[in-house]
C-alpha cells in the first residue's frame, strides 16, 4: 500500500474512482438508445476545446466543455429533427472534432499534435488539487441527473414513440442526457484520455447487463465493475509502469470476457439440467422460472416449458 | 399461461359521472377525440386526406383496413407522432396543440417486443407509464407504486411482476405494453396492432382484459387487421382505405363470428362515396366459417 504515501497517487485513485462511478450511469442510457459511440465523437470535440484551451492560454478543462456541450446538443438537435441520421452527425463530429483539434493546436505558441497525447490518452497523475474540486462538482451534477431523473431518462430511452405519445419532455431530457454525457466526457479525459472515456461509459455496463435482472440492478452493478476497474487500474499502472488509461480500459475488457464466459457456462449447466428434468419428470423448474436465472440464461422462457429459447 | 379472469379496474380509477353507468357515458362531454378535416402525413406528404372522426367515452372502435390504408397514421395523428398537414385536432375538447392532461390517454404502440438492450423489469416498463401523472421533481409515491401494482394485475401479470421483460412470451410483452399505457389511469387506450403476432390464446386474454376496460368505462380505439377474438369487444367500426374513412359505423355484421377481418380484395368491394352502415352491408357478406380470416362479395 505504499502508493498511497504519494499524493498524486491518492489524487489519481480519487479521480479515478469518481470518473469510474460516474461514467457507467450515463452509458447505461446510451447503451439502451443505441447511442454507445457518442462518448467517441464528443471526445473528439472536446479535443478541439483543448487546443483552444492552449491557444487561448484558458483552462483546457472549461473550453473543451463548453465545446463538448455545444457539440452534444447540436448532434441531439439534428439527430431529433431528422435532418440527418445519428450516424452521419456523429462522424461530423468524430472527423471535425479531431481536425479542428489538431489545426488549432498547430497554431499555438510551441504547440504540437504532441501537446494533446496526455488529453488523447490521459494523465491521471498530472491531476491537482483544484482538478479534483471541479470533477468532484461535475460528477456531482452527472449523478444528479441520471440518478435523479432515472425513471424519465429510462422511459425515453426504452420507448422514444411512447414518451412522445405520453407527453414527457423528450426533447430536453435528450438534451440533458447528451450534455451529462459531455460533462462526463470531459471529466473523464484526464484519468482515462478522450479516446477511451466510451469504454468506461460502455464496458461495465456491457458486462453488468449479462447478469442483471432489472435496469436498477445493470446501473448498480456497472457502477461497481466501473469504479472497481477504475482504481484497480491506476494501482496496477503504478506498479507495472504503464498508462493508466489504456490499463482501465483492458482490465475493463478482461471483467467483460470473463463475465461472458462464466455466463456461457452456467447457461450451459442449466441447459443440460434442464435437458435432464425434461427426460425425467418434466415437470415446471422453479430454477429457471426466476427472473435472476432467465436473466442469466438470456433466453425467452417458453410458456409451459422447462427450457429456455435463445434470444 | 396466466389466464385474467375479468380484470379490475385500478383502485385509483376514475369514477363514472354521477348519473351514468358505464357504457352511457358518450353524453357526458365533448368527444374525447374529434378530428375535424384532417389531412395526416410525413415529410408533408399526406397519408389521410380529410379526415372526420370523433370517438367519445365508452365507446371501443376498431379501425379496420389493408395494409398501407392509413390506420396506424391515424392514431398516430391523433397522438402527435405524425404531421398535421391540414385540420384540426381536439382531445377531450381541447386542441391537441394546447393539451396537456397526457394522462386521460394511454398509447400501445404497435410493437413486437418491449425489451430492449438493458434488462428491465415488467415492474419497472409498466412504471414508465406513470410518469405522465406526476411532475419532475415529485418522487414515486405509495398511490404511484399502486397504480403501476393494479395495472399489472388488470393484464394478468402480477406473478411475473420481477421478471424481465425480455423472458416473457410475445403475447405476455403485449400485456406488459397495455399495463404501461394503464398505469397513468387513461380514459382512452389507444391500441396500434395490440393482436399481431400473438397467438390465439394470448389474443383471447388481451380480449378479456379490453372487455373489462371497456366495462369499467374506458374508451378503446385499436388498429387492427383482424378482429378474431376482440369482435365482442368493439362497439364500432371504422374503415379505413387508402387514405380515407369508408366505413364508420355499428360493428360489422356477423361480428360474433370467431374470425373477421378485410384484406385489400375486401375492401374494393366498399362503397367508395359513402360512409353508412347499410352501403357497407349491402356490399359485402362476412364468412360465416369459423375460423375464416377472409370477408367475400356477394
Amino acid at each position: 500500500m505504499d502508493f498511497l504515501s504519494y499524493e498524486f497517487m491518492q489524487r489519481a485513485l480519487l479521480a479515478a474512482f469518481l470518473v469510474g462511478m460516474t461514467a457507467p450511469t450515463v452509458g447505461v442510457y446510451l447503451v439502451q438508445r443505441r447511442l454507445a459511440l457518442i462518448g467517441d465523437g464528443l471526445g473528439h470535440v472536446a479535443l478541439a476545446g483543448v487546443a483552444i484551451g492552449v491557444l487561448t492560454s484558458q483552462a483546457p478543462v472549461l473550453t473543451a466543455l463548453v465545446l463538448a456541450v455545444i457539440g452534444a446538443v447540436a448532434i441531439e438537435l439534428i439527430r431529433s429533427r431528422g435532418h440527418t441520421s445519428g450516424d452521419i452527425a456523429l462522424a461530423v463530429l468524430f472527423y471535425g472534432g479531431i481536425a479542428g483539434g489538431v489545426v488549432i493546436i498547430s497554431q499555438a505558441p510551441g504547440g504540437t499534435p504532441g501537446n494533446l497525447n496526455a488529453f488523447l490518452f490521459g494523465a491521471i497523475t498530472t491531476t491537482t488539487a483544484d482538478d479534483i474540486t471541479v470533477f468532484a462538482a461535475l460528477c456531482g451534477l452527472v449523478l444528479m441527473v441520471t440518478l435523479g431523473l432515472a425513471r424519465y431518462l429510462f422511459a425515453v430511452s426504452n420507448d422514444e414513440e411512447f414518451a412522445v405519445a405520453s407527453g414527457l419532455p423528450v426533447l430536453r431530457l435528450n438534451l440533458l442526457l447528451v450534455v451529462v454525457t459531455a460533462m462526463t466526457v470531459v471529466v473523464s479525459m484526464r484519468v482515462i484520455g478522450l479516446l477511451l472515456i466510451s469504454a468506461l461509459m460502455i464496458l461495465p455496463i456491457a458486462s453488468a447487463q449479462l447478469v442483471a435482472a432489472s435496469f436498477r440492478q445493470t446501473i448498480a452493478i456497472g457502477v461497481g465493475i466501473g469504479a472497481s476497474v477504475s482504481v484497480s487500474g491506476v494501482t496496477l499502472s503504478f506498479y507495472a509502469d504503464t498508462p493508466s488509461g489504456g490499463t482501465i480500459v483492458l482490465l475493463a475488457i478482461g471483467v467483460f470476457v470473463l463475465v461472458a464466459l462464466l455466463r456461457a457456462v452456467r447457461t450451459a449447466v442449466f441447459r443440460l439440467r434442464g435437458a435432464g428434468r425434461a427426460e425425467g419428470v418434466g415437470s415446471d423448474d422453479p430454477v429457471t422460472d426466476s427472473p435472476v436465472t432467465d436473466s442469466l440464461l438470456g433466453g425467452n422462457v417458453v410458456p409451459g416449458g422447462v427450457g429456455t429459447r435463445p434470444v | 399461461m396466466h389466464l385474467s379472469s375479468g380484470p379490475a379496474k385500478p383502485p385509483s380509477a376514475r369514477r363514472d359521472p354521477p348519473g351514468l353507468v358505464p357504457g352511457d357515458q358518450r353524453r357526458a362531454g365533448p368527444s374525447l377525440v374529434c378530428l375535424d378535416g384532417v389531412s395526416v402525413g410525413y415529410q408533408r406528404r399526406p397519408v389521410l386526406h380529410q379526415m372526420d372522426f370523433r370517438l367519445d367515452a365508452g365507446e371501443a372502435v376498431a379501425v379496420l383496413g389493408p395494409n398501407g390504408a392509413g390506420k396506424s397514421t391515424l392514431v398516430r395523428g391523433i397522438l402527435g407522432l405524425a404531421e398535421i398537414l391540414s385540420g384540426s385536432v381536439e382531445l377531450f375538447g381541447i386542441p391537441r396543440a394546447k393539451f396537456r392532461a397526457w394522462h386521460r390517454l394511454g398509447y400501445v404502440p404497435q410493437s413486437h417486443s418491449v425489451a430492449s438492450g438493458i434488462p428491465s423489469t415488467v415492474r419497472e416498463v409498466v412504471a414508465s407509464g406513470r410518469l405522465t401523472r406526476k411532475s419532475v421533481v415529485r418522487p414515486f409515491s405509495a398511490s404511484d407504486r399502486r397504480a403501476v401494482q393494479a395495472a399489472i394485475d388488470t393484464v394478468g401479470l402480477s406473478h411475473r411482476i420481477r421478471h424481465p421483460v425480455a423472458t416473457l412470451s410475445g403475447g405476455q410483452q403485449r400485456r406488459v405494453l397495455i399495463a404501461r399505457a394503464l398505469a397513468g389511469d387513461p380514459d382512452l387506450l389507444v391500441l396500434d396492432e395490440p393482436t399481431a403476432g400473438v397467438d390465439a390464446e394470448s389474443r383471447k386474454v388481451l380480449a378479456d382484459t379490453l372487455a373489462g376496460l371497456v366495462r369499467g368505462g374506458t374508451a378503446i380505439l385499436f388498429v387492427t387487421h383482424e378482429l378474431n377474438e376482440m369482435a365482442p369487444v368493439i362497439t364500432r367500426t371504422v374503415v379505413v382505405e387508402q387514405g380515407r374513412i369508408r366505413y364508420d359505423g355499428s360493428p360489422l355484421p356477423e361480428q360474433g363470428h370467431r374470425s373477421t377481418s378485410l384484406g385489400t380484395a375486401d375492401c374494393e368491394h366498399l362503397d367508395p362515396h359513402g360512409v353508412r352502415p347499410e352501403s357497407f352491408s349491402s356490399g359485402l357478406r362476412l364468412s360465416t366459417n369459423v375460423g375464416s380470416t377472409k370477408t367475400k362479395p356477394r
